[in-house]
């Protein structure tokens, strides 16, 4: 099943369901940069800037990579194939640094009562939010659901939906590790406009 | 002290984003939902107005249109603030009558450069 034959509203779909996938992994990242900067204001000569610049460079790497990878230019129709690659790119392309993310706020969690007031109450929300997307790469099927939503909402007529959940279950087989912790950096896993 | 009304669902980024404006000395209002943020513009006639669009009850679109069409609010300057950054949503925001758009992640200095270009002049 193609949505060719549907233009021009398979333009809008895929405008519509883009840019929910895009809201809705922007918006931890959202919290994940704007808690990073404010303890760097709030805590100007603190020994744990080096590693919340670290946490702030991957935050900045996450919406980097999501602006690359869910670019609506670089998609030529939302068919079932396409969906499901671009929801595999998403995962691989945004794990790394969500992992980085992540794995620096434990880090300077670990450090409990030597950490300045209100700091640990701060790197529990960054913690929260990169969990967050993490939860989201690791649900495919679920993100993908509820952007086929917004996508039958704009077009109630057209029935993008279904095709646009089958395609996220594909993307979500076990065989592509859905269900995995993120995992360290790969040089593959960076996003590339001619992939 | 300028007092700017923040129109924000998410719990964390009115958090986060309502302390670094008062570290900038600016006082802040806070609501969760258009419907909310409309009722609080009325009440309040804060200088500036914050308005996430992605929101429950009435939509930052919405709003902007209720808040313009009204006598009450229709000078209030408003900034859009949204993490869809698609092409037209600039447009989009500005036709529902918004005086400015901003994308999250919030970048603060350019998001200040907007604010200070909005509120009143301090009369000389």
């Amino acid at each position: 099943m193609s949505l060719r034959a549907a233009a021009p509203d398979a333009q809008r779909a895929k405008q519509a369901f883009l840019s929910h996938v895009r809201h809705e992994l922007r918006t931890p990242v959202n919290a994940v940069l704007g808690y990073s900067e404010l303890m760097l204001e709030e805590h100007p000569g603190a020994g744990f800037r080096d590693e919340l610049s670290r946490i702030q460079a991957a935050g900045r790497e996450v919406v980097e990579r999501i602006g690359l990878l869910l670019d609506a230019s670089d998609v030529e129709a939302l068919d079932a194939a396409r969906v499901s690659a671009i929801l595999r790119r998403v995962r691989r392309g945004l794990r790394a640094p969500t992992a980085a993310v992540i794995g620096g706020t434990r880090r300077l969690l670990e450090q409990g009562e030597r950490l300045p007031e209100g700091v640990r109450e701060d790197l529990a929300k960054v913690l929260a939010a990169a969990g967050r997307l993490a939860a989201l790469l690791a649900d495919l099927v679920s993100l993908a659901r509820a952007a086929a939503v917004q996508v039958d909402s704009l077009l109630p007529d057209a029935r993008y939906g279904p095709l646009v959940e089958a395609a996220a279950a594909a993307a979500g087989e076990p065989r592509d590790s859905a269900r995995s912790t993120p995992r360290p950096a790969r040089d593959e896993d960076a996003p590339k406009r001619d992939a | 002290m300028p007092r700017i009304l923040l129109v924000e669902d998410n719990e964390m980024n009115r958090d986060m984003l309502s302390r670094r404006l008062e570290r900038r000395g600016f006082t802040i209002l806070i609501a969760v939902d258009g419907a909310q943020g409309v009722a609080m513009a009325r009440a309040e006639a804060p200088e500036l107005i914050l308005l996430d669009m992605s929101l429950p009850v009435l939509d930052g679109w919405e709003a902007a249109r209720q808040l313009k069409a009204d006598p009450r609010t229709q000078g209030i300057p408003i900034i859009a603030l949204t993490a869809h950054a698609m092409a037209g949503d600039r447009e989009k925001a500005l036709e529902a009558g918004c005086d400015d758009y901003d994308t999250k992640p919030i970048e603060l200095p350019r998001l200040l450069e907007k604010i200070g270009a909005l509120l009143p002049k301090p009369a000389s």
